[in-house]
């Protein structure tokens, strides 16, 4: 048995109602901003179905000198890796470049030419400095799109097993690198 | 002369209030003329309606004793002293506004300063732009006469690119600096050669990507220029696979 609301009831009902929705929306930024402060949340995050999951089946030629690598080097993995998409036509990348020469002594990086000519990767990486102890080539950008990539420079924490750990569709930054990479590499090398 | 169109423009910004301000004295309003207007009004009504039957003698006589009685409360209200005022110290408002509006203007600004037609500037600046031209091509016809063997014929294209390019014309100093190149390599000249190019055609073309390329190649690893000639291969190589 309910009785309908008397109008003042209704009225004071629909002055409230913005109200809640401004408090609502309120609510909403303020967990975003706190997940944003404490790396719960990132807007620039791009949904990784490859997240720990097993790489995808891929096979990359190596370019000379270096070692190419493809999927059974990277499940026979005991210690995590860095696997990192570049290209020499990419601005981002050539910014990115001096923050992947500081982290080469402090993690293994493995480079993946995106869709780029062998000289033109070669040249690239006379000209920057090359961080990677191996390297393969993506020419026609098949394993860019297995492993799901949006764009380069794109990173992929490798863990032994080869199963993806963690992954980020933005330049890295020494921020990140102390923060969130270095630490779980060291969670993953001590299981 | 540009003061009077100003004036003229202030005068007609503020032409709207002057006309409703005139336009107030005419109908002087206050509550209590307002009111006792009314009341005359309905008294006269009431006269009326007698007169053609519409009322008996006793209700006129109550209303007309209602009305005289609103009228003796109507003529308690404040009389209207207080919009002859507010009328004067509109129209001050309205002096004022444009004085103001001088004064802040003379605390920043510069009334004695003259005119600035832009066709003088225009010419000067082609007449200083023919001067340049008259140099430069002084300077490219003595260098044409040096002999080969000259070494200072290298640093006269180096004069010529630096000049050209001060004066925006890419192509003409991409010519003079690879004339100097072919004289002498040098990897910062080189990269200011296929900057040169790069800027005469708007885009990297591949002379200019082989001359950066090779700029980088022979440089030291310290160079200043390094990024930016590394981002000028990057646009180079994406612009020849997307063209």
């Amino acid at each position: 048995m309910t009785t309908p609301p008397s109008p003042p009831t209704r009225r004071r009902l629909l002055m409230a109602l913005p109200l809640v929705g401004v408090g609502a929306v309120g609510v909403g930024f303020w967990k975003m901003l706190s997940g944003m402060q404490n790396g719960a949340f990132n807007p620039h995050d791009i949904n990784a179905p490859v997240l720990d999951r097993p790489v995808p089946d891929c096979t990359l030629p190596g370019l000379p000198p270096q070692d190419g690598f493809g999927t059974a080097e990277l499940r026979a993995l005991t210690a995590p890796v860095l696997v990192n998409f570049f290209a020499s036509w990419c601005i981002p990348c050539l910014a990115e470049m001096p923050t992947l020469m500081t982290l080469k002594d402090r993690l293994p990086l493995w480079g993946i030419a995106y869709k780029d000519k062998p000289d033109n990767a070669a040249g690239f990486l006379r000209h920057s400095g090359n961080p990677f102890t191996r390297l393969g080539q993506d020419s026609a950008g098949r394993v860019g799109i297995d492993w799901g990539i949006s764009g380069v420079p794109e990173s992929f924490l490798v863990g032994p097993g080869g199963i993806i750990r963690w992954h980020s569709a933005a330049p890295l930054t020494e921020d990140t690198i102390t923060s969130t990479i270095l630490p779980l590499a060291q969670k993953l090398r001590t299981p | 002369m540009i003061w009077l169109s100003i004036a003229a423009l202030s005068l007609l910004a503020l032409a709207p209030a002057i006309w409703a301000l005139l336009r107030r004295q005419h109908v002087l309003h206050d509550e209590r003329t307002a009111a006792l207007t009314l009341h005359e009004a309905q008294l006269g009504e009431v006269e009326r309606d007698l007169t053609i039957g519409l009322i008996a003698p006793e209700e006129h006589a109550v209303a007309r004793l209602e009305i005289q009685r609103r009228i003796l409360a109507a003529d308690m209200a404040p009389t209207g002293g207080s919009t002859a005022s507010s009328t004067r110290l509109a129209w001050l408002g309205l002096t004022l506004t444009p004085i103001a509006a001088t004064l802040l203007y003379l605390t920043n600004g510069y009334p004695t300063l003259p005119a600035q037609p832009l066709a003088p500037r225009l010419a000067a600046q082609q007449a200083q732009a023919g001067r340049e031209d008259a140099i430069v091509a002084q300077l490219r016809q003595a260098l044409t006469t040096l002999p080969d063997t000259d070494p200072n014929r290298r640093q006269g294209y180096l004069l010529l690119g630096q000049a050209e390019a001060a004066r925006d014309h890419y192509e003409e100093a991409a010519q003079a600096w690879g004339h100097a190149l072919a004289l002498g390599f040098e990897p910062e000249l080189a990269a200011r050669t296929a900057e040169a190019m790069t800027r005469a055609s708007h885009r990297v073309t591949p002379e200019a990507l082989a001359l950066f390329r090779k700029a980088l190649d022979t440089a030291p690893k310290t160079v200043p220029w390094r990024d930016a000639a590394q981002a000028r291969i990057a646009q180079g190589e994406h612009d020849q696979d997307n063209p």
